[in-house]
């Protein structure tokens, strides 16, 4: 009897204090959707995106903007995302053209944001904060770090944001919290963008000092003096990085040792980061000439006068070279021969790298204005 | 050659006729009037009749006349070169057609009408910001004109890029570049560092004047801010990068300040940038004192005082005089010196041999270009601008008396004459319509002129040998003369046997043979700065191995223009201590044996000479005659609200064509108290003037109509309407005719009940002349008068007949520097029926009365002043901000007049002291004094604050 009243009491209590959890819920949390984004999203830099173009490019509708976007469009969605000159970040959607979301981040924003999960990183250059985190489905702003005024997309990789700002320092933010990990001090105005592969950060600044970091730690793993002004973006291609100068000068270099590997001397300044597929290196001189280069040697394959120097970077595709001149016009090349297959005068600098969804292409152009071109296009992404 | 600015902003202020202001004038008269405001000013004449073409270029429209046309290719060529040389330096594009207007001389450039005001001799070109217009003379230079295009182009794209910036990143406006930056930036991106640079800067250097980026402005507007402008780009372009340069410009957008823009592209602010900046320039030129000297240590200052050029020696009974070209008070003129010590500045016995500037035979002698030179018989050669062209003078020193004058067909420009050692040939350089300058000699007897050199390099300095046959002058006849370097050659008189005394990617220019001709004297910047050389036996034909040339200065100051006296001294012209001074330079050829010898290879014979290239054909998409195009130039609207007479509001616009030589004015405003007198209050006028002939027009079409009130009228409506013409016809830059006719209906309506109607006619005529010149506030010497006499009649119903005659004489006598007597003889008259009534009375006439309160059908005035400076400068320094004036004069004036109807009755008077700040475009008045009646005086004092110049 005794026996039975314990194991009875037992059985109970245990019951009691299971049934005292809470109950198990299986909850199915939505899971980020991922971002399909344009070109410079990569962080190689390279301005590469996998279609072709079918058809000639005509115009179909443009957008009259709170300014002039800056260098490249992400995808998000079903909108496009996209930062302007004078500091306001818009989502466009896909569907009808119509502006979603149209908010005023800072004074002023060079670089392209960078999506990672649901949060836009953006790199300001005007006003009281140089690094925004906001939350694309909230709408709100996670954190920001005051100065640090940048020019360059923000990189993420694990689980930090890395940042560069103009007057020469690389930190380390985390994602969540916006808490600073390491910070490195360049010494050297940083004016374009910062390249990933890897674990190697690549950076060059201003008066041509080229430098490879550890993300992770901010560890320097190498460093060059070229002494000549760098502008554009380095682009990375396996294991090779290639930088442009101010003279004219394509320099490459290997990524692990740092040591330069092949120069080709141009005699016009590069101002606009130039593209990268498996073979050729694309690039647009300041007097507008357009070169293409063997990736291995540096070798020059062909090259073409536009008129007038490059307004944005090139953008590179399966078959084809779209970029934008200062004289207005917006160019489509053959990549394999430099001949020249459209070209479409706008009543504006076009301002942005092109960006490709769906057989459309968006552009921006000065002073505000975002044009959409419709063609027959083949989608490889 | 030296001096060439492409914008020159002079202190002293010369007022020009604004022919269109005429129109305002005359409808103005048709009203009540004030003493004050009758025309006077220059008059920018337009002689030369312009068959303007144009040819449109890939990035171009050229503008040029027939004349021209092969300059005006060249010139296409050039530009089309310097467009695409700067693309990639501005990384940027300019997508809007540039149009470029190009004359062939700057006699022509002159009268434009693109810009309303003078041209000096100095501009060599501008950029307009209305229509973005650029206009450029060639004036037989090809190298300079290449420069002048791309220095202008340079402009061009720095406005377009700033305003893209700017644009691009939502900005309406922002820190505009400062005038140093512009100017130099222009400078840097179209320029070598050449010796005239050199010699501006080193002087600044070593004058202890030089100034960095955070006082340039105390500088503004000067060569010297020009070349220090261009010379902090060429410092951070070769210590940091020309990128830097270009970044400046794109970081306008962030700041409101240039400083933080400059500061982000640099790393530098204006006072870290001076620390090293001057510190550099220490260390570069001071040294230079270890072996150069300046001119006032090492030879003998004749003349020192204000700007002195081209001196020419003259043997007179009496003694060695120096003659040279200058401007001591305002007036470029030629003078005659005493060759003896000038001692510390203080100089005596400079005699104003030909005034220059002050009448229409001698409007310029060309300053910086044009030598003059004294034959044995005491005669003086010089050239002028006398008209549409230069005319060739010969003066006689000892009766100071012009001697004879000539033109030359063809010749626009004439330069530099040199007597023939027998008197009877002037030989001089001359420049065509064409564009290009030759070597022409005139025979003076015959009155023949031959031509000695035919083509398109710049020949210049003619200097005639002793023996009579040859010639040696400059020329960019060389392999180096595209890139502006000149040699010296010789040839005999009928310009055969040409050949090479200096050879090289020097200037060499100013050539002169010493009295036995056994030497040439020239000035070289083989070394850098303009010192003196000499070649000897010039006149022997010798292989080029033995032609030996010596440099006989070693100056820290440029040298230029070396003139022989007949002791064999040197005269020279120097730029020492930021002015040109004339020193001699004794004993000269005892210094040869000391001297170096200079080693020139010499071509020979003449080879590789360069050529120009022009613009091709297939590059022209265009080429045909301009017609008439017109621009909106403003828009200008304005509300205003006046408690008695209510609300006015309304617009004017006005269209110019590209020449600026039409201009449509249209005036639209209403000053309706109600809504249903709108109609009736509706104002406008549509004029159309011209001035793209000697004689300038309008014509147009009015309504006026409003409520006004005067104390003789009290208050009344007047409603006109009408048409008006009117004519300028200039006799020289300095005197003209204006006539004025309207017709116009008047329904005039006294608010006491009177009413009455008029069909008018009113006729005026005016002759005015005006060569006075202007201190910060006013003139300070020549003279100024109107006379004006016209008539106003009711042709339908006789209601309005009445005669109106003015005489305005203003005299200003100089009695120092800086000091004048000015006196002013004024009278106004108005007879008839329904005369209108002057107003008299405050500080713009009659001192001491409150303003208008006289009036009368008569005026008389005479006002007499001594002017003086009062006050070089004030200021006060603020932590947050400064103030400070400048030139502020003071004038004792004594005042006599009085307005009257029928009878004179006394005169009223006033004198006391005034007070004239400038402000720039007017200056403050204060006059403090008494008042009299001529019985007593009165025994208070006045004062009165108004705004105006001087009379």
């Amino acid at each position: 009897m005794r026996k039975q009243t314990i194991v009875s009491v037992l059985f109970l209590g245990l019951i009691l204090v299971l049934s005292c959890q809470k109950p198990l819920i299986k909850k199915v949390l939505p899971q980020p959707k991922k971002p399909i984004t344009t070109a410079l999203q990569s962080y190689t830099r390279d301005g590469y995106q996998d279609f072709s173009i079918l058809d000639s490019l005509k115009i179909i509708e443009s957008e009259d903007l709170h300014g002039l976007a800056s260098p490249s469009f992400l995808k998000y969605s079903n909108e496009l995302i996209f930062t302007t000159l004078n500091g306001h970040l818009y989502f466009i959607s896909l569907d009808d053209f119509s502006n979603s979301r149209d908010l005023s981040i800072s004074a002023g924003i060079a670089a392209a944001p960078t999506l990672h999960g649901n949060t836009l990183y953006i790199a300001a250059n005007k006003g009281e904060k140089g690094l925004f985190a906001y939350n694309v489905l909230t709408g709100k702003m996670r954190w920001e770090i005051h100065g640090q005024l940048s020019n360059s997309s923000p990189i993420v990789t694990q689980n930090y944001v890395i940042h560069a700002s103009i007057d020469g320092y690389i930190s380390a933010y985390h994602l969540n919290d916006g808490e600073r990990v390491w910070q490195v001090d360049y010494k050297d105005p940083i004016l374009n963008n910062l390249a990933l592969i890897d674990e190697n950060i690549i950076v060059a600044s201003q008066n041509g000092k080229v430098s490879n970091y550890n993300p992770q730690s901010g560890y320097l793993n190498w460093t060059l003096n070229m002494s000549e002004a760098v502008y554009a973006s380095p682009v990375i291609n396996k294991n090779h990085i290639f930088i442009t100068t101010y003279s004219g000068s394509i320099i490459q270099i290997e990524t692990k040792a740092g040591i330069i590997t092949h120069r080709f001397s141009g005699k016009s300044p590069i101002f606009k980061t130039p593209a990268l597929d498996n073979t050729t290196l694309y690039f647009i001189m300041a007097n507008g000439k357009t070169i293409a280069l063997d990736k291995s040697n540096l070798k020059q394959k062909w090259q073409t006068q536009l008129d007038g120097p490059a307004s944005t970077s090139p953008l590179v595709t399966k078959e084809e070279i779209l970029v934008g001149t200062e004289s207005k016009i917006f160019y489509r090349l053959d990549k394999k021969t430099g001949a020249i297959l459209q070209s479409i005068k706008l009543p504006g600098r076009p301002g942005s790298q092109a960006a490709f969804y769906k057989d459309k292409i968006y552009l921006s152009y000065e002073p505000d204005f975002l044009v959409l071109f419709s063609t027959k296009a083949e989608n490889n992404d | 050659m030296i001096l060439k600015l492409d914008k020159t902003f002079l202190a002293k202020k010369e007022r020009q006729n604004s022919f269109f202001l005429i129109i305002l004038i005359v409808l103005a008269l048709c009203y009540d009037v004030s003493a004050q405001g009758f025309n006077f000013g220059r008059n920018k004449i337009q002689y030369t009749d312009f068959n303007w073409q144009v040819m449109k270029t890939e990035h171009f429209d050229i503008y040029y006349y027939p004349e021209m046309e092969e300059i005006a290719r060249v010139g296409a060529f050039y530009a089309e070169e310097s467009y695409k040389a700067l693309e990639p330096k501005f990384n940027h594009s300019v997508t809007r057609r540039i149009p470029l207007i190009f004359y062939s001389t700057h006699l022509h450039f002159q009268q434009t009408n693109v810009t309303p005001g003078f041209i000096p001799e100095g501009v060599g070109g501008f950029f307009e910001f209305l229509k973005g217009r650029v206009v450029i003379p060639s004036n037989g230079n090809l190298f300079q004109f290449r420069h002048v295009i791309r220095h202008e182009l340079v402009h061009v794209f720095m406005h377009s890029k700033v305003a893209t910036v700017l644009r691009k990143h939502g900005r309406l406006d922002g820190p505009f570049p400062p005038l140093w930056f512009t100017e130099g930036l222009a400078e840097h991106w179209s320029a070598h560092w050449d010796a005239q640079a050199e010699m501006v800067l080193k002087d600044a250097v070593l004058s202890n004047y030089i100034t960095g980026l955070q006082n340039i402005y105390q500088i503004r507007g000067t060569f010297t801010m020009y070349k220090i402008g261009q010379n902090i780009l060429d410092y951070i372009a070769d210590n940091y990068g020309d990128d830097k340069v270009l970044m400046i410009l794109e970081n306008l957008w962030k700041y409101e300040r240039f400083e933080d823009a400059f500061k982000e592209a640099t790393g530098f602010n204006y006072a870290e940038f001076d620390h090293e900046y001057l510190y550099f320039l220490k260390k570069k030129y001071y040294p230079q004192l270890a072996t150069d000297d300046f001119n006032s240590q090492t030879a003998t200052t004749i003349v020192h005082d204000g700007f002195n050029f081209k001196p020419a020696y003259y043997k007179g009974v009496d003694g060695d005089y120096v003659l040279f070209v200058g401007n001591r008070t305002g007036y470029t003129s030629i003078f005659m010196k005493p060759m003896e010590e000038a001692p510390n500045g203080v100089e005596e016995k400079v005699e104003v041999l030909v005034k220059g500037q002050a009448s229409s035979d001698f409007e310029n002698f060309h300053i910086f270009d044009s030598k003059i030179d004294v034959n044995k018989s005491g005669q003086l050669v010089f050239t002028a601008k006398s008209g549409e062209t230069d005319a060739l003078y010969i003066f006689d020193i000892a009766t100071r008396a012009v001697v004879s004058k000539h033109y030359f067909k063809d010749l626009v420009g004439l330069f530099s004459p040199s007597w023939s050692p027998n008197e009877e040939e002037i030989v001089f350089s001359g420049l065509a319509k064409k564009g290009y300058k030759d070597i022409f000699i005139f025979n003076i007897k015959s009155q023949q002129l031959s031509q000695v050199t035919d083509d398109f390099y710049n020949d210049d300095s003619p200097s005639w040998a002793p023996d009579g046959k040859h010639i040696a002058f400059a020329s960019d006849r060389n392999a180096y003369g595209a890139h502006g370097s000149s040699n010296i050659f010789m040839m005999k008189k009928d310009g055969s046997q040409l050949r090479y005394l200096t050879y090289g990617k020097q200037t060499d220019t100013s050539p002169v043979f010493s009295p036995d001709g056994k030497f040439l004297a020239y000035t070289s910047d083989f070394e850098g700065t303009f010192n003196i050389f000499m070649i000897e036996s010039p006149l022997k034909n010798k292989a080029k191995s033995q032609i030996k040339t010596h440099k006989i200065t070693q100056s820290v100051g440029t040298i230029f223009d070396p003139e022989w006296t007949n002791d064999g001294d040197l005269l020279f012209g120097t730029f020492e201590e930021r002015s040109f001074q004339i020193r001699l330079l004794e004993d000269t050829f005892s210094r040869i044996d000391s001297s170096n010898v200079i080693n020139q290879p010499i071509a020979e014979p003449l080879a590789d000479l360069w050529h120009f290239e022009k613009i091709k054909s297939s590059n022209i998409s265009i080429n045909e005659p301009y017609l008439n195009t017109y621009d909106l130039d403003i828009v200008q609207t304005q509300v205003s609200q006046d408690p008695l007479f209510g609300t006015t509001g309304g617009a004017q616009m006005a269209f110019t064509d590209l020449m600026g030589n039409d201009r449509y004015n249209i005036l639209l405003y209403n000053n309706a108290q109600r809504s249903s007198d709108l109609l009736r209050s509706l104002n406008f006028a549509i004029t159309k003037t011209s001035l793209g002939k000697q004689v300038n027009y309008a014509y147009g079409l009015f309504r006026f109509a409003g409520n006004f009130y005067n104390p003789q009228d009290a208050f009344y409506f007047e409603d006109r309407v009408g048409g008006l013409f009117a004519l300028s016809f200039p006799f020289s830059k300095f005197s003209r005719i204006e006539f004025s006719q309207t017709f116009s209906y008047s329904d005039k309506d006294w608010s006491f009940a009177r009413r009455r109607y008029a069909w008018l006619n009113s006729s005026f005529l005016s002759y005015v002349h005006d060569n006075s010149i202007y201190t910060a506030t006013g003139p300070i010497e020549g003279t100024r008068l109107n006379i004006s006499v016209g008539n106003t009649y009711d042709f339908a119903f006789s209601n309005v007949n009445y005669l109106t005659g003015l005489i305005d004489m203003r005299y200003y006598l100089r009695t120092s520097l800086r000091t004048a007597y000015a006196v002013r003889l004024l009278s106004l008259f108005n007879e008839g029926r329904e005369t209108r009534q002057f107003y008299f009375g405050g500080s713009w006439d009659l001192r001491g009365y409150p303003r208008w309160s006289l009036r009368g059908r008569r005026i008389f005035l005479l006002s007499q002043e001594l002017r003086f400076p009062l006050i070089d400068g004030i200021g006060v320094k603020l932590p947050f901000f400064s103030l400070g004036f400048s030139q502020i004069r003071g004038a004792l004036f004594v005042d006599v007049g009085n307005a009257w109807n029928d009878a004179f009755d006394h005169a009223l008077g006033s004198f006391g002291l005034g007070v004239r700040v400038p402000l720039g475009f007017t200056a403050l008045r204060w006059d403090f004094g008494k008042t009299t009646d001529f019985n007593s005086i009165s025994s208070g004092y006045f004062t009165q604050f108004f705004f105006g110049w001087d009379f």
